[in-house]
């Protein structure tokens, strides 16, 4: 019998031990002695075959399922569906944090030309996709409306599936904005960081302005029901708001899926403190958050998640997690998802675009009067893969994790640094040591949310799977 | 003063061809630790707060590693050439 590399990790109730397909059990050092020295036993061996970890010879069904899930873990290549659009730089708000390098609202020259339009649109009418998901950006997207719905209405026409969210500040939402958001394909995304002092600190500076924002947020909710809001919190670890006071401004708009997000490093935050020393901070932070909504679950008989906790959860639990473009393997650079600039520049992502307004990289990977750059496209996607990493080879989360270039070249100008020296390694090693924190945790909060979270009726033990 | 923690770890022959690997591998990991070859042993001297324990355990983890990788490199290959086989 054969059996599948397995890598190990130390984790808080003994080893972790997981194969090349994500495949995972908990054991401890004398299982580790004994596979590292050839001398398992009967029972290890059958523990192993029946867990999937071991076949008898090349091409049986352990030797095929092992070689199909181990497939299944990599992200495939889609068709181009998923595109941000940045019509307008130019906001009516000036958040501390603001990683888009904003541009005043009065200001020329940020925004789409009319051949700016016209070249989105045939750049739009180019590709291959039958489904198409746009998100609106800025600065504040609704000062363009005009340059949004000519959008939306050539995506109704072009494709077969639309769907459309509009990120916006809700400062000034016009008669026309919620006539906007009125239809059923259009959904709604803002920041909410906290309760109100958190907010007036950290974005509208003046509380009559938070007391606006929360007025249009309570009117979004009223008419686009809350299924069709989503709200995201930046968190300034160094004064973040207190875990129910977060939690229960969330619930006050119906809002139970909270994704939190530590100050951004890019852009206007780039000029504050934002050492690695933080990360500890952050990845403290987020565990006690975490902790605290399981106890709160229990104990309010309601369920609030953290959105990336719940991902990363699920990217351990079964393969196919690949949507998010912050974790994934291989990270495909403009594959299933692109960003549009003010000026029709397109980007792998919005960090990238941000890299290249603070004048640190060139990211650039196409245009939309000229396409794509696939010689660009191809040289960044030589770092996009952790499978044969000679850092990741060796870590036992490497079939759950993914990589970040942007994030790396943003925050160390490179791509070969040590893997765990980088913030995306040391930031995704807390999220999956809580991962498994939590699964390998015996008590009935914990599993209650777990199992709300993974989406299924209940937690059995069989998904804890302990060898001794 | 620097307090210094000198330990010698002996490596089990049928681990042994892969000492050399597996110091490599601490060096770069544990940047801080100086780290030798005498004979069979791996021997560390740390300025660092890491235990005994700690470092004996990260070392043999290293050597473990670097075993489990080279013996199992081929079975990588077959698999990968039968993932993308047409």
């Amino acid at each position: 019998m054969k059996v599948w590399p397995l890598r190990f990790h130390p984790i808080e109730s003994g080893l972790l031990f997981a194969d090349d397909a994500g495949g995972w059990f908990r054991s401890d050092e004398a299982f580790l002695s004994r596979y590292a020295s050839d001398r398992l036993t009967d029972e290890d061996l059958r523990f192993l075959k029946e867990r999937g970890h071991a076949f008898e010879r090349e091409g049986d069904l352990g030797h095929t399922a092992f070689a199909w899930r181990w497939t299944a873990r990599l992200a495939s290549a889609r068709p181009l569906s998923y595109l941000m659009l940045v019509p307008t730089l130019r906001c009516n708000q000036s958040c501390d944090y603001c990683q888009v390098s904003r541009a005043a609202e009065n200001a020329t020259g940020y925004d789409w030309t009319d051949e700016t339009l016209a070249q989105v649109l045939a750049f739009l009418d180019r590709l291959e996709t039958d489904e198409i998901k746009i998100e609106f950006q800025g600065g504040e997207p609704t000062l363009r409306l005009d340059l949004l719905k000519a959008v939306r209405d050539f995506c109704r026409g072009r494709f077969t599936s639309a769907q459309f969210v509009l990120c916006t500040n809700l400062q000034d939402v016009s008669a026309a904005v919620w006539d906007f958001l009125a239809s059923d394909d259009t959904f709604l995304s803002t920041s909410i960081d906290g309760p109100a002092a958190t907010q007036t600190r950290q974005r509208t500076k003046s509380s009559d302005a938070t007391r606006r924002f929360f007025e249009n947020l309570e009117t979004a909710v009223q008419r686009l029901g809350a299924d069709r809001i989503s709200a995201l919190p930046t968190i300034d670890v160094r004064d973040p708001p207190a875990f129910e006071d977060l939690v229960s401004t969330y619930e006050k708009f119906g809002i139970g899926s909270i994704y939190l997000r530590p100050t951004n490093h890019q852009g206007f935050a780039r000029k504050q403190s934002q050492a690695d020393s933080g990360l500890t901070a952050w990845n403290r932070y987020h565990a006690g958050f975490v902790d605290y909504i399981i106890e709160r679950n229990a104990r309010a008989g309601r369920s609030v998640e953290e959105f990336y906790f719940s991902l990363c959860l699920r990217r351990v639990l079964r393969a196919g997690i690949d949507q998010h473009v912050n974790i994934r393997n291989p990270n495909l650079f403009a594959a299933d998802y692109a960003v549009i600039d003010f000026d029709g520049t397109i980007y792998p992502a919005d960090e990238a675009r941000m890299l290249a307004r603070i004048g640190w990289v060139d990211l650039a990977v196409g245009h939309v009067q000229t396409g794509i750059d696939q010689e660009k496209v191809d040289l960044l996607n030589g770092s996009s893969l952790n499978s044969f990493d000679p850092d990741c080879i060796h870590c036992a989360y490497q079939p759950f994790c993914g990589t970040d270039v942007v994030d790396d070249l943003s925050r160390y100008g490179r791509v070969d640094l040590p893997r765990h020296t980088t913030w995306f390694c040391r930031r995704h090693m807390a999220v999956f040591d809580k991962v498994f924190e939590l699964i390998f945790r015996d008590d009935d909060a914990t599993r209650a949310s777990l199992a709300r979270w993974s989406g299924i009726e209940a937690w059995p033990t069989a998904m804890a799977p302990v060898h001794t | 003063m620097t307090h210094l923690l000198d330990v010698a770890i002996d490596i089990p022959e049928a681990m042994r061809g892969y000492i050399d690997a597996a110091i490599t591998r601490v060096g770069y990991v544990q940047v801080r630790w100086v780290i030798s070859r005498v004979e069979n042993r791996i021997v560390v001297r740390s300025t660092a707060d890491a235990s005994e324990s700690d470092i004996r355990r990260e070392v043999l983890y290293a050597v473990y590693r670097e075993k489990i990788l080279s013996e199992t490199m081929d079975m990588r290959r077959a698999l990968l050439e039968t993932v993308t086989r047409r």
